[in-house]
């Protein structure tokens, strides 16, 4: 697979005083996967998040963004036309007062012809299901609608990774299951990256990769089942693990072992049709 | 005997636009002394307008707010005694703090109260003692603390009221499973000792269902249900229709008894899940 | 109360109004404002009246949210026109109560000042009713890009009137939930004196300006995630075409001042 991002020995702290928040992190990011970073609050993985598109540098090591060393000042547009960012406030992200101008500020930026902004606004907005909306202010939206904007602004740019801190952090359920909706759309109909930093166990389960953090390091890294099996690791770096996991966890000690694929309450129904 | 009543409230949001959201259409409710009821809804279902009513903050359009059992808005008075007896502490603790220290700031509402400086700093070390912050954190600007201590602090700035009723709206909102784990801990406790009501406000019918003993269900401006936990969870085909997010193990449940299992459905911990689990898979071996 | 006032809110919609180019209605709204001050008659009066009932026409919105919106402003526009009566003694003396008299001449300036402030109040309205924030700004970049040759920055300077418009209402929503949050500490707003009044307000306004600064960072973030780097280099998805429409509506325009202007002339002026 290929890597688009590249994150080589890095460290970070916001001042010399500091301790430092990254801790000497070597991980790679690839093309086309959706990969969920976990970790508690204060676990440094926000902070990750903007220094795979140069909003942070690293105070050590290098992270290399699409072939593009980040501490380079002369790359940065070239990689935040890459990797666009999605953020935890809905409010703070929306620069226009129409949704559908909104959504053309980055396209507009990059000096794209105006038939082509056009044509990618419409398009971004079909995708992530706020065409209906175009015309709307974005502040009598509700917070899943604001961050499908949000989102549909860094489509527009043709970004080919979309990096999202903790983008359902203030939603309410029904927001936070719109905005995963469209994250596996974009993934599955448009093959684009999606790194989604959240501290929400169940939307990591369908991700294709998971990695964990605590204190600046990566504790786990894997696909959803290698490490939601580790649950009581989790529980002491203060996350918790999906509830049908840790049911069929408890009904192992008891001698039905249902496996360790039981993320969702789909696969437990599976799991256990086989212990019947 | 009821604490806190409401009757037949009638509210309708931002009348005559056509922004109509969260419109209370003649809800009544009573909460008693020492219980800790949880109201689950989604958003614009109207819970959030509840709220406001029940401190006096907002005036209602039609029915009466009795706080105990006074009409809170018979006279300024009573809508005084309303303020301070109902604690409402709202879901942003950024909205409240503004203080230069966090002392200060616990001390805002009991300063309105007019109460004697020796009473306010007994107040003061006494919430923040139930929030589960040290007395280190009294000379902190509340601006550089986490936000989990902010939210705390938040909550001990009304805690310090001494409210006969205190409201939180989503207090868990943001806060990792360590925080809020250890913000329904110290709820549930704080409901022990001082024997005060709680009323919880949330989305997340998992944070509801390990400390409410019973549930109010909001939707369209009604109280669709009103129970104990037990038996509001049991309906969780009921919740999932109106838009809930149910708990993840009832989903379970509800799973497995969409594909013909005979399991109970009023279910939400992972301990009684187990418990009925293998009851189940025990029963199975009998029988078959 | 205060929400329903709607001057300066955008109403879309699809009318002749709203089809206008933003540059031709700033021009014609500025003009038409500029004239209402020069009507000094109850004839050119009518005849600005009779066009800014006819723009308002034309907008197709409905008569009621103008009335709505003006209701709240009705103690303002009485007051002034009230203040008229009691200061303007001309003409005949119809009623006197000491040093106080009204006379006919009051009670036409009266009537006269009132008119004028509504129809300022409706012209203004139509514009930002009918106009999109964004096409506002837009326009006025465009309308004041010849001040580049003074090395002013307008491109900024929009981009400011933007993201303001943008973030009024977040910002007046932000106020109602401190101002609830503190209410239910027990914070009194409403009472005490002029002193205890301004010192009750900081609670209010020191979450409101530390929510402030984050959301600006915040924005600047999101901003420069978005290749954001100032004006150069920039191009627009919208497009601004001075249309036939738009040459007919600055034409009316100015037959209508030409009209004022003459019954300016042909009848006595009032003030």
């Amino acid at each position: 697979m290929e890597k688009i991002i590249e994150f080589k020995n890095v460290s970070f702290k916001y001042s010399e005083e500091d301790t430092e928040v990254i801790n000497d992190l070597s991980l790679d990011f690839y093309a086309g996967q959706f990969t969920c970073v976990l970790g508690h609050n204060g676990s440094g993985k926000s902070t990750l998040a903007k220094l795979m598109n140069a909003i942070n540098y690293p105070s050590s090591g290098k992270v290399i963004s699409f072939g593009l060393d980040t501490s380079d000042e002369e790359n940065e547009i070239k990689i935040r036309q890459n990797v666009g960012m999605v953020f935890q406030n809905p409010d703070n992200q929306i620069v226009a007062t129409i949704v559908e101008d909104d959504v053309a500020f980055g396209p507009e930026n990059l000096g794209v012809p105006r038939e082509e902004i056009r044509k990618r606004v419409d398009e971004a907005l079909k995708i992530v299901d706020m065409y209906d909306y175009r015309l709307h202010e974005p502040h009598k939206l509700s917070g899943g609608q604001k961050q499908r904007v949000a989102i549909a602004g860094a489509i527009a740019m043709q970004t080919k990774c979309i990096v999202l801190d903790e983008p359902t952090a203030m939603l309410d359920p029904k927001g936070r299951k719109e905005v995963i909706n469209a994250l596996q759309r974009l993934k599955e109909d448009l093959g684009m990256t999606i790194i989604l930093v959240t501290h929400f166990m169940d939307e990591a389960v369908n991700a294709d990769r998971v990695v964990v953090m605590n204190d600046g390091v990566v504790v786990f890294d894997g696909t959803p089942e290698e490490v939601f099996k580790n649950t009581e690791e989790l529980k002491k770096i203060g996350l918790s693990v999906p509830k049908p996991l840790e049911l069929a966890l408890e009904l192992k000690k008891e001698g039905y072992d249902l496996g360790t694929k039981v993320l969702t309450e789909d696969s437990f129904l599976e799991a256990f049709k086989k212990i019947q | 005997m009821s604490v806190l009543s409401v009757k037949n409230l009638k509210y309708e949001y931002s009348k005559g636009t056509p922004f109509q959201i969260g419109a209370l259409k003649g809800v009544s409710v009573d909460f008693e002394l020492g219980e800790i009821v949880g109201v689950i809804g989604h958003t614009g279902s109207g819970k959030s307008t509840l709220l406001q009513h029940l401190n006096g903050l907002l005036k209602p359009e039609s029915g009466e707010v009795f706080f105990q059992d006074e009409n809170i808005w018979s006279s300024k008075e009573n809508v005084r005694k309303c303020r301070f007896g109902v604690g409402l502490c709202f879901q942003y603790p950024e909205h409240q703090l503004f203080e230069s220290t966090v002392y200060e700031d616990i001390a805002f509402g009991p300063k309105n109260m007019g109460l004697s400086e020796s009473e306010i700093k007994e107040r003061v070390l006494e919430s923040i003692k139930f929030v589960g912050l040290t007395d280190e954190y009294l000379e902190k600007s509340p601006f550089d603390l986490s936000g989990g201590e902010k939210r705390r602090v938040a909550i001990a700035g009304v805690i310090s009221m001494k409210p006969k009723v205190l409201v939180l709206d989503e207090p868990t909102a943001g806060l990792d499973p360590v925080g809020k784990n250890d913000l329904l801990n110290l709820i549930k406790h704080y409901n022990k000792t001082t024997g005060s009501t709680v009323i919880f406000v949330s989305h997340n019918m998992d944070d509801v269902a390990l400390v409410a003993d019973r549930v109010l269900v909001l939707s369209d401006g009604n109280i669709v249900m009103n129970g104990a936990v037990e038996e509001v969870y049991s309906k969780g085909d009921e919740l999932m229709k109106l838009g809930l997010d149910v708990p993840e193990i009832t989903r379970v449940f509800l799973k497995l008894k969409e594909a013909g299992y005979d399991v109970p459905t009023d279910v939400y911990t992972v301990k009684q899940g187990k418990e009925k689990l293998i009851e189940f898979l025990k029963r199975g071996k009998i029988s078959g | 109360m205060v929400k329903d006032i709607t001057i300066g809110q955008y109403f879309p919609g699809n009318s002749f109004l709203h089809k206008l180019d933003a540059r031709a209605k700033i021009i014609a709204c500025f003009v038409l404002i500029i004239f209402i001050f020069i009507c000094k008659n109850f004839a050119s009066m009518g005849v600005m009246l009779l066009t800014v009932a006819a723009c308002y026409a034309f907008s197709k919105l409905s008569p009621k949210l103008m009335v709505k919106s003006l209701k709240p402003l009705l103690p303002i526009i009485l007051l002034t026109s009230v203040l008229q009566l009691y200061y303007n003694n001309t003409g005949d003396v119809l009623w006197s109560y000491k040093k106080i008299a009204i006379t006919d001449g009051g009670i036409y300036t009266a009537i006269f000042i009132a008119v004028r402030i509504v129809a300022l109040l409706v012209i203004s309205s139509l514009l930002t009713y009918t106009t999109s924030p964004t096409d506002l700004t837009d326009a006025i970049e465009r309308l004041l890009s010849p001040l580049k040759v003074f090395k002013i920055d307008i491109h900024t300077f929009a981009m400011m009137m933007t993201i303001a418009l943008r973030f009024i209402p977040t910002l007046i929503d932000e106020i109602d939930r401190i101002m609830s949050a503190q209410k239910a500490r027990g914070a009194d707003f409403e009472s005490g004196n002029l002193l205890k009044r301004i010192k009750a307000l900081f609670p209010i306004f020191i979450p409101l300006i530390i929510s402030s600064f984050k959301r600006a960072f915040e924005l600047a973030d999101a901003m420069s995630c978005r290749c954001y780097v100032g004006g150069k280099g920039r191009t627009r998805m919208r497009k601004m075409q001075f249309t036939f429409r738009d040459s007919i509506a600055l034409i009316v325009t100015i037959l209508v001042c030409a009209v004022i202007i003459f019954m300016n002339f042909q009848f006595e002026a009032l003030i």
